[in-house]
């Protein structure tokens, strides 16, 4: 076999060791971004009765648009996640490491270098995203929803600006990351930056409108929102910063630290024979204290992570093992997943709401809502009236079709084990995906897994910082 | 490349801004007054008792630092007053990072090579051979992330042996080669010298400079104590003439001294060496038959082929005291 890589080719294989392995790579990624969308938008749909209907109805409906909507960001976050993971191959820190300079003095050419580079990483993005987004408009085909064409292809530009957007950002922090840590850093960066960009300049409001995205031009329109041409002018921007600043770090050699091999006890310092001022540049016993952060923070990440998400666990598992008489309190509060719609719009379905655990001398008040236990089931009423120590109850909102006055009840006071007291929707949603098989694995796998590999998560921050 | 600049390097006072501080003692220059000519198609050594003098002193040859005093010429052309940039006819490796890590060694090669106007069956060929040549061949195909970093140095110094480079400073002073590497870096210096190059490289392993170079530099406490041919250095320096072994020589060593007034003995080991005092030429054949003639016999008797690492240990000895 005779080699005639080119660098164009060289960068198109990104951090495999082949051409051919490469693509089956980009194109198994891609297969796997559809799939994984179409999944999600599976486990979704199972949080269709939670807050998230109302906060993301985007994802949550039964068209072509909330399959494609999920991939489009899904998309983005994979991308960042493999621009991380592969920062070194993929970016500028092989200038960093004097890659360059080998190649340069071997006869190439640093604007090349540059262009072949960035072409071959905007083909290697937009390739597995466009391939990605046909998947999962096959995959969504199968479930049968109404397939409209317009909002497709505006789908698809939206995605893709994104992604550019972020990609080139990413090539320029990581001419000025010096190492390869912060360059990843500088990659998340990048990410958040379009995120926080796409909220601020009303990108968001457009995007998330099925009937606005229709129509291909309401992307483009700046009264609406500016984000495309500032997109577009951040593009060009950086792509002149990484062609200037990329020419600029490859005319000269980078220096690896000395630390290693200076002498233990000494200190470096450089002193002016002008002047005779000095300039320390350099010492052993100062080495190591940013690994030691590193690693600090590190372990504190992973004990709270771990941590939090065994206490979660608890906490559903507590929730869940509640039964009539024997409920679960925290700090005098009885949490409580609420499943029904009967007491909208007080108290929403899978809601969590807290019940103030009260004694019987608790004085309950008219239009108080209480959780009480009738034949050893538990309910959620609102007092309609008192009359000593009876209570009449009755529900908020009766369903459709349903007979209005017939959940009407009278309790004793005894009966009553609290007061409603406030509701969290957002963890009543977290509680009902953990809930769910992906949930749970989610929950509890990871943290067993984190816990299982946190010495090779070590070595993975330690090399890094190397 | 015939009528090409000669002189290499030349430095004359060389200086380096840089001081070693200890304590609250007085600063001391890392490198101080060195005056150093290299010459085309030389193989240059430089050791010392500090790695970061060495380096130092690589960096200032290759216009990579900056120097306080003194006067320094490359190739006959002065020095660029910017540091660090890049110059064509200057190659210096100073990491093993410079690969890339999703290729072989033979892959990378070619493609560090790609630009050369050559047939690239033939140029494949020739680079396998060369491979080969110096004993590396079972490492030809494999992924550069799996070669250790002074393997992967090698690699860089092989695709510096293919540059237009006329000087490759390879500065590598902390690495530690073993005996394949060291062969392999000697073959490669060969096919540098060959192509009227100059080689000079940074270490503080004896044999490689042994093996490898033409000349030598050694530093101690920031000031070049010698430099001159290996040979020179050898064979000034190596006073041992003799070595006997035997596991009774400790039990001897009083009678040999009393045979052999005019020379230094010292036993290591179950070791005896036998080493010149002057500067005056030794027959080997006289010692071994006055050895022979006390009634000893020992077990072995060789004459020192005069090796770098005994000449250095000796040129620390005498400058120690």
């Amino acid at each position: 076999m005779i080699y005639k890589n080119s660098y164009f080719k060289k960068e198109l294989r990104q951090a495999y060791m082949g051409n051919k392995v490469s693509t089956n790579r980009k194109m198994a990624s891609a297969l796997f971004l559809g799939l994984f969308s179409f999944a999600l938008y599976f486990v979704v749909q199972t949080l269709q009765k939670s807050v998230l209907s109302d906060v993301v109805p985007e994802i949550m409906q039964a068209s072509y648009f909330s399959t494609v909507y999920l991939y489009i960001h899904i998309a983005a976050v994979f991308n960042i996640i493999y621009f991380i993971a592969y920062y070194d191959y993929l970016f500028f820190s092989e200038i960093r490491n004097n890659s360059w300079y080998l190649l340069i003095q071997m006869g190439y050419q640093p604007g090349i270098m540059f262009i072949a580079k960035f072409f071959a990483l905007m083909y290697s993005v937009i390739l597995i995203y466009s391939v990605g987004f046909v998947v999962t408009i096959i995959l969504t085909f199968l479930l049968k929803y109404t397939f409209i064409v317009s909002y497709l292809p505006t789908l698809y530009l939206a995605g893709l600006g994104d992604l550019l957007l972020i990609t080139i950002l990413s090539m320029t922090f990581s001419l000025y990351a010096k190492t390869v840590i912060n360059g990843r850093y500088w990659t998340f960066f990048s990410a958040a930056l379009v995120f926080v960009l796409k909220i601020t300049l009303g990108q968001y409001a457009i995007i998330s409108n099925r009937v606005s995205m229709q129509n291909i031009f309401t992307l483009f329109d700046v009264k609406l929102s500016s984000y495309w041409p500032v997109g577009v002018v951040i593009m060009m921007a950086c792509c002149l910063i990484c062609l200037f600043r990329s020419k600029n770090l490859a005319k000269y050699y980078n220096l690896p630290t000395d630390a290693a091999i200076l002498p233990t006890g000494m200190e470096l310092v450089e002193i002016d024979s002008k002047t005779g001022k000095q300039k320390l540049i350099g010492s052993k016993a100062k080495q190591g204290w940013r690994g030691r952060i590193v690693d600090t923070v590190t372990t504190l990440f992973l004990i709270v992570f771990i941590c939090a998400a065994l206490a979660f666990n608890f906490f559903i598992i507590l929730i869940n093992a509640s039964t009539p008489g024997q409920e679960v309190t925290i700090r005098g509060v009885i949490p409580f997943v609420f499943s029904t719609s009967t007491m909208q719009p007080e108290i929403m379905i899978n809601d969590l709401a807290y019940f103030q655990k009260i004694d019987v001398q608790y004085p309950i008040k008219e239009g108080q809502i209480i959780l009480f236990e009738e034949n050893n089931v538990l309910f959620v009423e609102r007092v309609i009236t008192t009359k000593g120590n009876q209570l009449n109850v009755d529900i908020d909102n009766y369903p459709p079709m349903s007979q209005i006055g017939a959940m009407k009840k009278t309790v004793t006071r005894q009966a009553v084990h609290g007061v409603y007291s406030g509701r969290n929707r957002w963890l009543g949603a977290l509680i009902l995906f953990a809930n769910t098989i992906v949930g749970r694995l989610l929950f509890l796998l990871v943290p067993a897994v984190l816990l299982f590999y946190q010495g090779q998560i070590y070595k993975y921050f330690k090399k890094d910082y190397k | 490349m015939k009528h090409g600049p000669q002189r290499i390097v030349m430095m004359e006072g060389i200086s380096s801004g840089e001081h070693f501080l200890v304590g609250g003692e007085i600063p001391r220059r890392v490198l101080d007054d060195i005056t150093l000519s290299i010459r085309k198609a030389e193989a240059w050594g430089i050791n010392g008792t500090s790695l970061f003098e060495i380096r130092l002193l690589l960096e200032i040859m290759a216009n990579i630092r900056p120097y306080d005093r003194g006067k320094c010429a490359l190739i006959e052309r002065g020095m660029m007053r910017r540091k660090r940039v890049i110059l064509r006819h200057v190659f210096y490796i100073g990491s093993s990072e410079m690969l890339y890590n999703n290729m072989n060694v033979l892959e990378f090669l070619m493609f560090a090579t790609a630009k050369f106007k050559i047939d690239k069956v033939v140029l494949q060929e020739q680079i396998f051979e060369l491979i080969i040549t110096i004993g590396l061949g079972h490492l030809s195909l494999t992924p550069n992330h799996m070669l250790t970093r002074e393997e992967k140095a090698v690699i860089t110094l092989i695709a510096a042996a293919y540059s237009d480079s006329l000087m490759i400073v390879f500065n590598l002073p902390e690495y530690v080669w073993d005996e394949v590497l060291i062969d392999a870096i000697a073959q490669i210096t060969s096919f540098i010298r060959e192509r009227g190059k100059t080689l000079i490289i940074a270490t503080q392993n004896c044999l490689l400079i042994e093996k490898a170079c033409s000349h030598t530099a050694i530093l101690q406490d920031g000031q070049l104590i010698f430099n001159g041919t290996v040979e020179d250095f050898r064979l000034n320096f190596d006073k041992v003439e003799v070595i006997i072994r035997d596991k009774a020589v400790h039990a001897v060593r009083e009678k040999l001294a009393l045979l052999f007034p005019a020379y230094k003995l010292v036993s290591k080991d179950d070791s005896l060496m036998i080493s010149s005092i002057g500067s005056e030429t030794i027959d080997h054949g006289a010692i071994y038959k006055k050895i022979l003639e006390s009634g000893f016999t020992p077990d072995s008797i060789e004459i020192n082929p005069k090796t770098v690492e005994n000449a250095y240990k000796e040129l620390m000895r005498q400058h120690d005291l």
